[in-house]
């Protein structure tokens, strides 16, 4: 598929934007009132992280993978709604391991598309402030924490997540794996994730992972995630 | 805890019956024409019994290459690393994973996930084929799914929702319980119900007798994102002739079956 016709596809998505579900309010007075969620834009093109990763995924990504996230999780929200209004308990928590699925991965797929970057919009380019200082004081180097980051993705046993994160408490860095779509949540505050499930990388690198956890560096957004330092 | 030991002692000599298997499994194994192995210090990849593109269009011939070749080999390739300074790999693999607790601990992680992948896909290449066939109603196995599920269809209803609801990475599973009765279940990752109730809870460790992979590897070269259209495939490739062999070999190990 060539980036041309990617590029085009900027019309498309305005008209999907447009297309978008508004968020509606309740008229019952006891019922909660919740937004719906919906597919956030990329602030770049498709093809535009390629060649770290191709634009076919990242279209499949965006558009098949987060938008279904998006749709079962304004379900979810429908049906815990529901339940707690009826005053089922019971039935609300049984929804926790959806909630925390598509919740999760929605939100884990906002976070993730936000701290990617093409190379002309800075991506790759290390970080320089106090996101730098704080990796330097907890890993020693930039290189080191990149190579804790890859052992933590290669780690992964099925499909999860790697986030270097913020420990809300000290402000210390860590690295760590979450499993399936679990969310940074609690006692930690999400920096940088990168998405190790296969169909982030499958159709490029097949199985060969290694690969992808090693140039996907080259269109990380360091900015984003110094902006998500508290 | 003495349940979990039955379950377990049961599967244990199910999978050790394998070595010296019934008379229906070996005119299988009699047909199959791959060569033994015969370096019992390693694992080796097992050959498939049929060609790489025979199950299109299904399963397509990429993935099952690459699935083939690439997953399942590093499986392999990771289990024998942990286990070199060990003669685990002596073993079967279905009587390794039926084994986990006799594994040291600092080696109980690696096996069980690396062993389990290899258990797991050894057992996915024989439970597909080419050459699918109905399976008979009136057959052991026919019968079996009518008594457990009221019909074969809500069966694949049932198998169809699970295979499904996986979220993230795994596998859907029909198999025999302690008390031979057939049930649809679903284990993350690599974990299998061979594994016994002590890993994988009572409610999901039995004998299997279908299995589908659903890790994303398994279809998304095809299917992309839509697994539904995955796993209605795979009722085109299911091998129920060695799936009644595996039912029948359950069955044969349960003193008082229900049915």
């Amino acid at each position: 598929m060539s980036t041309s016709m990617l590029r085009n596809n900027i019309a498309l998505r305005a008209a999907l934007r447009t297309a978008a579900p508004q968020a509606t309010k309740a008229f019952s007075t006891t019922a909660p009132t919740r937004a719906l969620a919906t597919l956030p834009d990329l602030p770049y093109d498709y093809g535009a992280l390629e060649p770290a990763i191709s634009g076919r995924i990242m279209e499949l990504h965006h558009t098949k993978h987060h938008q279904t996230y998006v749709t079962n999780y304004n379900t979810v929200q429908s049906q815990i709604t529901d339940a707690l209004s009826a005053g089922d308990t019971a039935a609300a928590i049984a929804l926790q391991p959806a909630l925390t699925f598509h919740g999760g991965g929605n939100l884990n797929h906002t976070l993730f598309f936000e701290n990617l970057a093409p190379k002309n919009q800075g991506g790759g380019q290390p970080p320089s402030g106090p996101l730098a200082k704080s990796i330097e004081t907890h890993y020693g180097s930039f290189e080191k924490m990149k190579t804790q980051f890859v052992a933590a993705l290669a780690g992964i046993q099925g499909s999860g997540w790697a986030w270097l994160v913020q420990d809300n408490e000290t402000g210390a860095l860590g690295i760590r794996q979450y499993a399936n779509q679990d969310p940074v949540v609690g006692k930690f505050s999400p920096l940088l994730g990168i998405d190790a499930w296969e169909h982030a990388y499958y159709l490029q690198y097949e199985n060969r992972k290694a690969e992808y956890f090693k140039e996907i560096w080259g269109v990380i957004n360091w900015k984003v995630a110094e902006a998500r330092m508290k | 805890m003495q349940f979990a030991n039955l379950t377990l002692g049961w599967i244990l000599s199910l999978a050790q019956s394998r070595l010296g298997v019934g008379p229906l499994v070996q005119s299988k194994l009699d047909a199959n024409t791959s060569p033994p192995p015969t370096d019992t210090t390693a694992y080796t990849l097992p050959p498939l019994d049929y060609s790489y593109a025979a199950l299109e269009p299904h399963f397509d011939e990429e993935t099952m290459r690459i699935h083939h070749t690439k997953h399942h080999q590093t499986y392999i390739t990771n289990l024998n690393a942990a286990l070199q300074d060990t003669s685990f790999a002596s073993l079967h693999i279905d009587d390794l994973v039926a084994r986990l607790s006799e594994v040291p601990a600092e080696l109980k992680g690696k096996v069980r996930n690396q062993g389990g992948g290899h258990a797991n896909h050894s057992f996915f290449w024989k439970n597909l084929t080419p050459n699918a066939t109905a399976l008979a109603e009136g057959s052991p196995l026919h019968k079996g799914i009518e008594h457990a599920f009221g019909s074969f269809e809500v069966f694949q209803q049932t198998f169809e929702k699970a295979a499904t609801s996986v979220f993230g990475s795994g596998w859907a599973w029909l198999v025999v319980q302690e008390d031979g009765e057939l049930k649809v279940v679903t284990t993350l990752n690599q974990f299998s119900p061979l594994m016994g109730a002590g890993v994988v809870g009572n409610g999901v460790a039995g004998f299997p007798v279908i299995g589908l992979d659903v890790w994303e590897h398994a279809y998304y070269l095809k299917y992309r994102n839509v697994r539904p259209e995955y796993i209605k495939a795979y009722w085109h490739v299911v091998n129920w002739d060695f799936a009644s062999d595996r039912y029948m070999e359950a069955r044969s190990s349960i003193a008082h079956p229900e049915l």
